[in-house]
This record gives C-alpha cells, sequence and structure tokens, in this order.
C-alpha cells in the first residue's frame, strides 16, 4: 500500500473535497429513468400499475447479482493471487454496495408478488436462494467488522467472498431448474424480448442508469476506504 | 372483451412475443398504484440513506486527514 508520512507528502487524491461529477450524472439518469417510468411508459393492461416496479426491481438484481457481486468474485479471486490491497478495498466496497441493491430487489419483490401472484412471499427455489446469498454478503460485512489484522481479514473474506459468488449462477437457473412463482426472464434469454418497445426501452435506460449509480457508489466507497485506510497507517507510524 | 381462460392463453402469451404494447384485461387494470409507489418510496429511501452514509463517512475521514 501506498502510505504517506505525517507531514511528508501531500494528502492522498482521496482527501481532497469537491462535487463528484459522475455522482450528480448517475442521480440525474437515475431521476429520468424514475420519471419516465411512471410518468410516460404505459401501463400494462393486465398487471396495471405494479407491473413498473420491474423498472427498479429488475436492475437492481442485475447489478447486484452479476456486476457487484461478479466483481466481488474478480476482485477477492486477484488479490489472493495478488495481495495487492487496493483489490481488497475493491472486494468490500462491491459487496457492501451488492447489499443495498439486493435489499431493494427483496424490498420491492414482495410488493409485487403480492399483485401479481396474490402473496407476499413463497419459499421457492429463487426468492429463497436470492435471500440465501444477501444473508452471504451480510455475513461477508460482518466478518470483515470481526477482524482486526488487515492482512488476515482480506485473506479469509477473500475466500469467503469468492466461495459466495458461487451462488449466482445456481440462482440465475433457478427458474429454468425448479418449479417457481418467478417467471423467466423476458429480456435476458436467447429468445426476442417479451415486452413492447416503449416498456422495453424504459427497462434498457432503467439498467443502464442504475449501473451507472453501482459505478458511482462504487468509487465513492473506494475512495473511502482507501482514505481509511491511509488515515488508519498514519495513526499508526 | 377478452376473459383469460386456459384457450386464450397461448393467444396472451403470442401476442405478447408478438411486441405488442397491450393485452386487454377484463374490466380494465388493477387499480394496485399504491403497490408501485410504496415500492419507489422503498428504494429511493434505501439509495437516499445509503448515499448519506457514504458522503457522511467521507466528509470525517477527510476531516481525520486534514487535522493531520
Amino acid at each position: 500500500m501506498a502510505v504517506s508520512l505525517p507531514g511528508a507528502a501531500p494528502a492522498p487524491p482521496a482527501a481532497r473535497g469537491g462535487v463528484d461529477g459522475l455522482l450528480i450524472v448517475a442521480l440525474v439518469a437515475c431521476a429520468g429513468v424514475i420519471v419516465r417510468a411512471l410518468a410516460f411508459t404505459p401501463v400494462d393492461a393486465m398487471q396495471g400499475p405494479a407491473q413498473k416496479i420491474l423498472y427498479l426491481h429488475a436492475p437492481a438484481a442485475i447489478v447486484g447479482l452479476y456486476f457487484a457481486s461478479g466483481l466481488v468474485a474478480i476482485s477477492s479471486l486477484m488479490y489472493l493471487w495478488l495481495k495487492d490491497p487496493r483489490l481488497d478495498r475493491i472486494a468490500e466496497s462491491s459487496a457492501e454496495i451488492a447489499v443495498v441493491f439486493l435489499s431493494i430487489v427483496l424490498a420491492t419483490g414482495p410488493l409485487w408478488g403480492k399483485t401479481a401472484w396474490g402473496t407476499w412471499w413463497v419459499w421457492d427455489a429463487r426468492l429463497t436462494s436470492t435471500l440465501f446469498f444477501w444473508f452471504l454478503f451480510v455475513a461477508y460485512l460482518v466478518l470483515r467488522g470481526a477482524i482486526e489484522e488487515p492482512q488476515a481479514r482480506a485473506r479469509l473474506s477473500a475466500v469467503m467472498g469468492g466461495l459466495a459468488t458461487l451462488l449466482v449462477p445456481f440462482i440465475h437457473l433457478t427458474v429454468y431448474l425448479f418449479r417457481t412463482m418467478h417467471p423467466t426472464p423476458v429480456v435476458l434469454k436467447p429468445s426476442a424480448p417479451s415486452m413492447s418497445g416503449q416498456m422495453l426501452s424504459t427497462f434498457g435506460m432503467s439498467t443502464m442508469a442504475f449501473i451507472l449509480l453501482f459505478a458511482a457508489l462504487l468509487r465513492l466507497r473506494v475512495r473511502w476506504a482507501t482514505l481509511r485506510d491511509a488515515n488508519l497507517e498514519r495513526q499508526s507510524v | 372483451m377478452m376473459t383469460t381462460t386456459a384457450s386464450s392463453t397461448s393467444a396472451i402469451t403470442a401476442l405478447q412475443d408478438s411486441g405488442a404494447a397491450y393485452v386487454t384485461r377484463p374490466g380494465g387494470p388493477p387499480d394496485n398504484g399504491a403497490y408501485r409507489t410504496a415500492a419507489y418510496a422503498i428504494a429511493i429511501g434505501i439509495y437516499a440513506v445509503y448515499l448519506v452514509i457514504l458522503l457522511r463517512r467521507m466528509a470525517r475521514e477527510r476531516a481525520r486527514a486534514a487535522a493531520r
């Protein structure tokens, strides 16, 4: 880790204040797609207004399960190989953001389920495995807080992060492998999307906006972790 | 007006796959806007709370770095 000695070097880049342009762009994009989804996208004639939960629920699932968790797996495995603390900070940050996005998936899903299925929750393979995955990532963050020695913390959490993410392909396939209330994907499938053009474009924009939000939050979270570690390092010198 | 029966299910699926914007429902779409509003409010709330936590953490560490 690059550490500056007290008084000998300028503050790390993360210590400088200022407006985060990426974060502002991401927030504006998210606000834009929410307005588009609520006001300018047609109401589904079968499911009613509750179908618009799709534009929050599915992008949060895509970001949480595939982007954030994938990044945890990649950076964890890379850490075990290279032992670079920057990779540990990326894994830590991505896992925390994955918990945020998956919390939104688990909070909005039952609201949609109540209107579409008539029940808030069913213990089927898709819902249960997603909840279990959320618990694994919460456990990952708790584990990090419980270990004081930085290298042991990074190594053990890299192992746990890498292993937990093995659940993601299983979660994706649950709707094909088991009889479940949760529908199969309407967009991420080999055939053409089962969605009208206007709904599909809103869904695409929403997914892009939330990927952008993930990138902005990740950058901010990694900057914070870098600054925190630099402060701790300077404190111990 | 179309009723949703087993025989019409395949017709509905075919319409959806063809990219049609609407499949009619007897009596119009259900009135479940409150669930949509609740979902959006919860999601926006979670994102906002997390963003505030991140910004406060950052401000605290910046202040600590500046104090040295």
